[in-house]
């Protein structure tokens, strides 16, 4: 799995590409890495994502928390049928801030 | 019968080459790329927890098409689990309980048409299902 970072105007933006299993979320988690304990307003595009397992599902909920923790924006978009049926299945879509894709993201963070 | 078979090094490494053999598979038959990636989840969900209590120095991966369904079965022998039902049951009886956790196999469950699980000798034989065709 490949991660494509990218500093914007006001967030830090997040592309995951691939998959997200057992063997690449530390690869993941290693992209999130400080920023969402710095409170960085942070962007997760799965819009070129394929799947996520339950390892992949940890690094978000722990970043999710860092983030919060730290008075920081944490969004997630851009999830295909799959990837949104894993956090549906889960129920952590019920607790994360999910949009259905990054300009619907952006307008949320612009607001 | 339209078969194929993968066995891997009994690591978490190992079990890397799993998600691209189930995706060529699927691939070549024009099963939904939706379906490969849901047996992809599934598999990495029961793998990881299977390396730490197999005895075997592989595990063996098959994967077939059956009517409108697509039948996975992962083989491996030593100490193992049957997740199929409530609460899971070890093998042998004097096994550590299974490093499974509840999420893992909630999503195997939610994801899957079908699961069993057999012992046979040593071997421990999961199997599960999930229709790829409408």
């Amino acid at each position: 799995m490949e991660v494509n970072k990218q500093d914007r105007e006001n967030y830090l933006y997040i592309q995951p590409i691939g998959k997200i299993d057992t063997l690449s979320a530390p690869s993941f988690e290693a992209a999130l890495g400080e920023y969402v304990k710095k409170g960085i307003t942070c962007v997760v595009d799965f819009s070129d994502t394929s799947y996520i397992t339950s390892a992949g599902l940890r690094v978000v909920m722990v970043a999710a928390k860092k983030s919060a923790s730290a008075q920081g924006q944490f969004i997630l978009c851009g999830m295909n049928t799959v990837v949104q049926n894993v956090f549906d299945i889960s129920g952590f879509n019920k607790i994360l801030t999910i949009y259905p894709d990054l300009t619907t993201a952006e307008l949320a963070i612009n607001k | 019968m339209d078969n194929a078979i993968l066995k891997v090094r009994n690591s978490v490494k190992g079990t890397g080459r799993v998600p691209g053999f189930v995706q060529n598979f699927c691939r070549e038959r024009g099963i939904p790329d939706s379906v490969s990636a849901d047996i992809c989840i599934v598999l990495d969900e029961l793998l990881p927890s299977l390396v730490p209590i197999t005895s075997s120095p592989r595990i063996r991966v098959e994967i077939e098409v059956e009517a409108d369904c697509l039948k996975v079965s992962v083989i491996q022998s030593g100490e193992g689990y049957d997740i199929s039902v409530p609460g899971t049951v070890c093998w042998p009886q004097n096994a550590p309980e299974a490093r499974i956790s509840d999420l893992s196999l909630h999503l195997i469950h939610s994801l899957i048409n079908e699961l069993t699980c057999t012992r046979i000798n040593e071997d421990n034989i999961t199997v599960f299902t999930k229709k790829c065709r409408a």
